[in-house]
């Protein structure tokens, strides 16, 4: 993908276009350049919304297409411990990462991270 | 002559018990036990997949009846998995007492969503949504569905299945048992109950928020040749087939993908069956999926159910060559809501397989507090209680069968879709009860 792409959140909303159009391979991309082409060199680290978030789809995409080694390395770009003190992002890690594992079948630890996340949920909510 | 005294009993309206006890030795011992399986290839034509919704659908893979012959002394019981929504053929049942001199036969539908339905069932004008205007016995003639080409030659091709398993004996051993089944796919109460009362109806829920009541178990049948060779694998548990529903496909859903895996990793010469629970108000985790990850959910969570079924089987005891079986049949009258001088009969079908594992079928949807309640009541052996499960009499289909305090709140299931009294899976459970202690103390050696 070439597509020159100035504004920051546009790789973002293009991987998002894309997979509402069923078109997995150019979503991902589109997530993949939204976490490294442009959010990580606008900024030179890998926080803020955009990278998290494009993240998380890259992942539920490499998870959804049964790459479940390349969607926990996606993951690991993120401290799924360190992200629980944020209950929004860390219920959302939590739960991508327990996504992965199911279709490992690694169903224990998959419920064990759902269940941890159930808290953030009910945190967040309040 | 037995369909007419069948019949009369039926008319009269009275619990009637119809008790095989199984041919025995004089001195108690039960008899070698044959076992016999055959499957049968149902999938509609392109032009035949026709919901129950009357939506057309799409082939995506194949449907199978899969037949397991059990033969203890002079009594044959034939249980039939069917990859169906609902199969209540009595024509089905009837042949094949008579032609196969089986005593109880027991079709088991798998509940998929996304199977094709006959096309007198189907909801649609004039017919309409019968699932919610009383008792479906009256909504329309049952018998009649065979004018449906599918359906007919589905009923043959059961038939045919169920005369190969029974020519097909061979010495056979059983053991079975329960262990704990909790996965990431299934299942959850969709029944949500706030603290004010309120019922909010929870289809699905992608978060695995916790609900109760569940079952969170699974049961295994373990059929052995008498080389050790394992020859068949049935799996009992409860949970609504939807992850396909309203795909616009033909698909077994989660039930057909446990079975494939069960018999990839165990060979082509076992055959694995899926026999429904009591899932009446129980769905899976995940649902209304898109695309590929719809199917990726469908087959992982079957194989989720597979993993755990071979890990409990492998711990399984060895089998039992002679178990005692005993099976009954047992019309139970239940009253109708809100007319308690009208009632329906729940045909059910009791029987034991040694003193391990028992199997009551229920031709209806029962909630799953039934099945928890009958385990609670009569632990051993360990009862499996057989949701969408029809033996050949009274009603073809009870609908929904709530608990009376499901009805008090309300809900799709208690108040919507279900016309039996509150009281009915009481009764249901009370009449398994009954069935059971008889049959297991009469054959329990003194």
């Amino acid at each position: 993908m070439t597509l020159s792409m100035p504004w920051r959140a546009g790789w973002q909303t293009l991987g998002d276009h894309l997979r509402d159009r069923g078109d997995q391979a150019g979503a991902l991309q589109a997530y993949l350049n939204a976490h490294e082409r442009v959010a990580i060199a606008h900024t030179g680290t890998p926080r803020g919304w955009m990278p998290m978030s494009a993240t998380l789809n890259a992942a539920a995409i490499l998870r959804n297409q049964g790459r479940y080694a390349e969607a926990l390395d996606v993951l690991d770009r993120y401290d799924v411990e360190a992200l629980t003190g944020m209950a929004y992002w860390g219920e959302r890690a939590l739960r991508a990462r327990a996504h992965v594992y199911a279709g490992q079948g690694r169903d224990r630890e998959a419920l064990a991270l759902f269940r941890r996340a159930n808290p953030l949920q009910a945190e967040r909510e309040k | 002559m037995m369909t007419l005294i069948r019949t009369i009993k039926q008319t009269l309206g009275i619990a009637m018990i119809m008790t095989m006890t199984i041919g025995r030795t004089a001195a108690g011992a039960a008899p070698q036990l044959y076992a016999g399986t055959a499957r049968a290839d149902i999938t509609p034509t392109a032009e035949q997949a026709v919901d129950l919704s009357n939506r057309p659908m799409e082939l995506h893979e194949p449907l199978f009846a899969r037949v397991l012959v059990l033969q203890s002394g002079d009594t044959r019981l034939a249980i039939v998995a069917l990859d169906l929504i609902l199969f209540s053929s009595r024509k089905v049942v009837d042949e094949a007492k008579t032609r196969f001199n089986l005593d109880h036969v027991i079709l088991s539908s798998s509940h998929t969503h996304a199977a094709p339905a006959a096309e007198g069932m189907r909801i649609k004008p004039p017919l309409g949504d019968w699932t919610r205007r009383g008792e479906p016995g009256e909504a329309f003639d049952w018998d009649a569905l065979s004018d449906d080409p599918w359906y007919a030659a589905t009923e043959a091709k059961i038939l045919n299945a169920i005369h190969e398993a029974a020519n097909a004996l061979f010495p056979a051993s059983i053991t079975a048992g329960r262990g704990p089944f909790e996965s990431v796919y299934m299942a959850h109460n969709r029944r949500k109950v706030h603290p004010d009362g309120r019922v909010e109806m929870m289809w699905d829920n992608p978060t695995l928020q916790p609900t109760e009541p569940l079952d969170p178990s699974l049961g295994v049948i373990r059929i052995v040749d008498a080389e050790g060779n394992p020859r068949a694998i049935l799996v009992h548990f409860a949970c609504h087939p939807v992850g396909m529903m309203a795909s616009g496909r033909v698909s077994r859903d989660f039930p057909g993908a446990m079975c494939d895996h069960i018999e990839q990793e165990l060979g082509n010469e076992v055959m694995a069956f899926f026999l429904q629970g009591a899932s009446g108000d129980l769905d899976p985790h995940f649902m209304n999926q898109r695309g590929q990850h719809r199917l990726n959910v469908v087959r992982e969570t079957g194989v989720a159910l597979a993993r755990a079924a071979l890990t409990l089987a492998d711990t399984l005891p060895p089998g039992d060559p002679a178990p005692r079986i005993t099976a009954e049949q047992r019309i139970v009258p239940v009253a109708r809501r809100g007319n308690r001088e009208r009632t329906s009969e729940a045909a059910l079908t009791v029987a034991t397989f040694g003193d391990r594992v028992a199997l009551v079928s229920v031709p209806g949807e029962p909630f799953i507090q039934h099945q928890l309640d009958l385990r609670a009541t009569l632990p051993e052996p360990d009862p499996w209680m057989l949701g969408l499960a029809y033996s050949g009499a009274g009603s073809p289909f009870m609908i929904y069968l709530p608990t009376e305090q499901a009805v008090a709140e309300g809900g799709y299931g208690a108040t919507e879709c279900s016309y039996v009294a509150p009281d009915a899976g009481a009764k249901i459970v009370a009449a398994a009860v009954d069935a059971l202690r008889r049959q297991f103390r009469r054959d329990t050696p003194q």
